[in-house]
């Protein structure tokens, strides 16, 4: 059975780099799909003059939002496996196959690309103080699950239809991640990782930036307990 | 209660009627909001209207002046209906979210079978 996968990549302001992860991508028979997030630079100019598909949000909404729109698009159009890949180059497309295998193989129905399991081998592991906060969600993740998740910020997520299909109605909008993989797995989905190698960000800054990061840990500790405790 | 507080409260009253009655007419409220300033306020009135029931009402239930207790009433009410506000506006995100994605993908799968013709 050939399995119809969908590589959803959402962008924000990613005009430097939108182009370079589309052609690391281009011509390895993986359907892809933009969702440009109502970004002000030219990255809606660039899609259209390299036939990118993608799609454009007509407002702004958000990477929660965006990434919604992209499994939402899958799930309505039969895609079997969506996968979100970042679109600012921090991803491997060469990992794409051991981050899928697993869901073909119906091992699970969610799979996270994680840069800190044992056998993930070198690549751009995220600062010293970032990976601190990583490891305390980890920790809670733990906590109020019982299940490790060594990398709960990966934005390298592969989903089957059943999860798809979740996350129609439930996405959360703000630090998605984190908060969804905990409703997965306290709804009782199968969350695996695999190993993954990442790369440090080219041009741009990353949606979470330093001043922010308080703010940051506190919302998505606030979600995952509270994601938690919503359904027993 | 004193005679000034009394009628500051009862023009005040009639002239936020008339704002909310004027958008109600410009339909720039609904109906069910534009009612529940009304009756809030009517509230307001009534106690204007009737200071004794009310400096008794106060009296029982222990406050040292009736005006207190309309301004902690007032300061409930308030609260109540700033949070069934949040409440709503959370919805009505939600609700847009959905509508925005759906158009976008619309738009998307629109432009693409103009290209294929």
């Amino acid at each position: 059975m050939k399995y119809k996968v969908l590589l959803i990549i959402p962008a924000y302001n990613e005009e430097k780099n939108i182009l370079r992860v589309f052609e690391s991508i281009e011509g390895k028979h993986i359907e892809i799909l933009i969702i440009n997030d109502g970004s002000t630079d030219n990255t809606r100019f660039i899609c259209e003059k390299n036939h990118i598909p993608c799609i454009h949000l007509i407002h702004n909404l958000g990477i929660g939002g965006a990434v919604q729109t992209g499994y939402r698009y899958a799930y309505f159009n039969n895609y079997d496996i969506a996968v979100q890949f970042d679109g600012d180059g921090q991803h491997n497309i060469e990992d794409l196959r051991s981050l899928i295998d697993p869901i073909i193989r119906n091992e699970c129905d969610f799979c996270i690309g994680s840069r800190f399991l044992y056998s993930s081998q070198g690549g751009f592991k995220s600062s010293s103080a970032r990976r601190i906060g990583i490891r305390i969600i980890s920790k809670l993740i733990y906590f109020c699950t019982k299940q490790k998740i060594s990398d709960p910020t990966s934005g390298y997520r592969a989903a089957n239809r059943k999860v798809m299909k979740e996350f129609l109605d439930n996405y959360p909008s703000e630090y998605p991640e984190p908060e969804s993989t905990t409703y997965l797995l306290k709804k009782g989905y199968r969350v695996k990782e695999v190993a993954v190698t990442m790369n440090e960000r080219l041009e741009g800054r990353s949606s979470i930036h330093s001043w922010k990061n308080i703010y940051y840990m506190l919302n998505v500790c606030l979600s995952i307990l509270l994601t938690s405790a919503k359904r027993k | 209660m004193n005679i000034m507080l009394r009628a500051t409260l009862i023009v005040i009253v009639v002239i936020f009627n008339i704002i909310v009655l004027s958008v109600l007419k410009k339909k720039k409220i609904e109906t069910k909001y534009a009612l529940l300033w009304i009756l809030s306020s009517a509230l307001l009135l009534l106690s204007a209207l009737f200071p004794n029931m009310l400096d008794k009402l106060s009296y029982i239930l222990g406050f040292e002046a009736a005006s207190n207790m309309i301004f902690l009433f007032g300061f409930f009410i308030l609260l109540y209906i700033n949070f069934i506000l949040t409440l709503v506006i959370s919805k009505q995100r939600k609700n847009i979210v959905t509508l925005i994605q759906e158009v976008s993908v619309l738009k998307y799968r629109f432009e693409h079978e103009v290209e294929k013709k």
